[in-house]
């Protein structure tokens, strides 16, 4: 097994046609399930049954201004509409988010910095791997 | 490293074709006549996206003067750094952010030549 970089990722969104995001430099995607707990009497382990599953996250990078990426997830947001996320681990693997929400996004500006910008999300539905 | 040549290249240029003193990169010639600015890189710190990268680099300009006392060099000094605070540089392939100055040095050297100058910030991003 091998370990690869992560120069090559990017966040693409997809709201009619596919979009790049610029100026984005990282992002991660936080899935987790709550198992129904299944323990009996007469049980000395807890058990559980799988359950329904989750999935969150987030990306951050510079802000740019005119890029239609980042316009898009911003009117997103604002209009509190759904859009397909890729994560991109490289140029050929990536995380499909079929119907995601754009949850939280933080715009900041600070006089001795660069502007940058932040989104969260929340999947609606499954998440795939391809 | 190429990049730093186009930095470097364009900062010193701006600074010799604003100022009224001579300007040299990295140091004087030896029948350099006092006073004149002096611009060198100090270092500087790359920083990517997954599209592309930035360049956050520091210079020192100066002003070094023979005076007994700094006044005169503290007065051109004054002049460059009029000319170098948010400079718009052209540099190829990227976008100039911001050049700032971060700090202010002031001292006489062991042959009491007086160094007035400032340590730059340059902030710039791929196009």
């Amino acid at each position: 097994m091998a370990a690869f970089s992560g120069t090559a990722g990017s966040v693409t969104c997809h709201t009619g046609g596919t979009i790049l995001s610029a100026g984005i430099s990282e992002w991660s995607l936080d899935g987790s399930m709550s198992p129904v707990e299944t323990t009996e009497f007469g049980n000395t382990w807890d058990t559980y049954v799988p359950s329904v599953r989750n999935a969150t996250g987030s990306f951050s990078g510079n802000k740019e201004q005119a890029d239609t990426g980042q316009t898009a997830l911003m009117n997103s947001f604002l209009g509190g509409s759904a859009i397909i996320l890729r994560l991109y681990e490289n140029a050929t693997k990536y995380w499909l988010v079929g119907t995601a929400y754009i949850t939280g996004m933080s715009p900041t500006t600070s006089v001795k910095g660069k502007g940058e910008i932040s989104f969260n999300w929340q999947a609606s539905g499954p998440v795939t791997y391809n | 490293m190429n990049d730093l040549l186009h930095i470097g290249s364009a900062l010193f240029n701006h600074i010799k074709n604003n100022g009224t003193i001579d300007c040299y990169y990295r140091k004087a010639k030896q029948s350099a006549s006092v006073p004149y600015c002096l611009v060198y890189f100090m270092t500087a710190n790359d920083d990517y996206t997954f599209n592309d990268k930035s360049l956050n680099a520091d210079y020192v300009v100066k002003v070094i003067s023979d005076k007994n006392f700094p006044e005169e060099a503290i007065r051109l000094y004054g002049d460059i750094h009029e000319i170098v605070q948010d400079a718009s540089l052209s540099i190829p392939s990227y976008n100039v952010i911001r050049l700032r100055r971060e700090s202010i040095l002031e001292y006489e050297d062991q042959f009491h030549f007086w160094n007035i100058g400032g340590l730059y910030n340059l902030d710039i991003t791929q196009q």
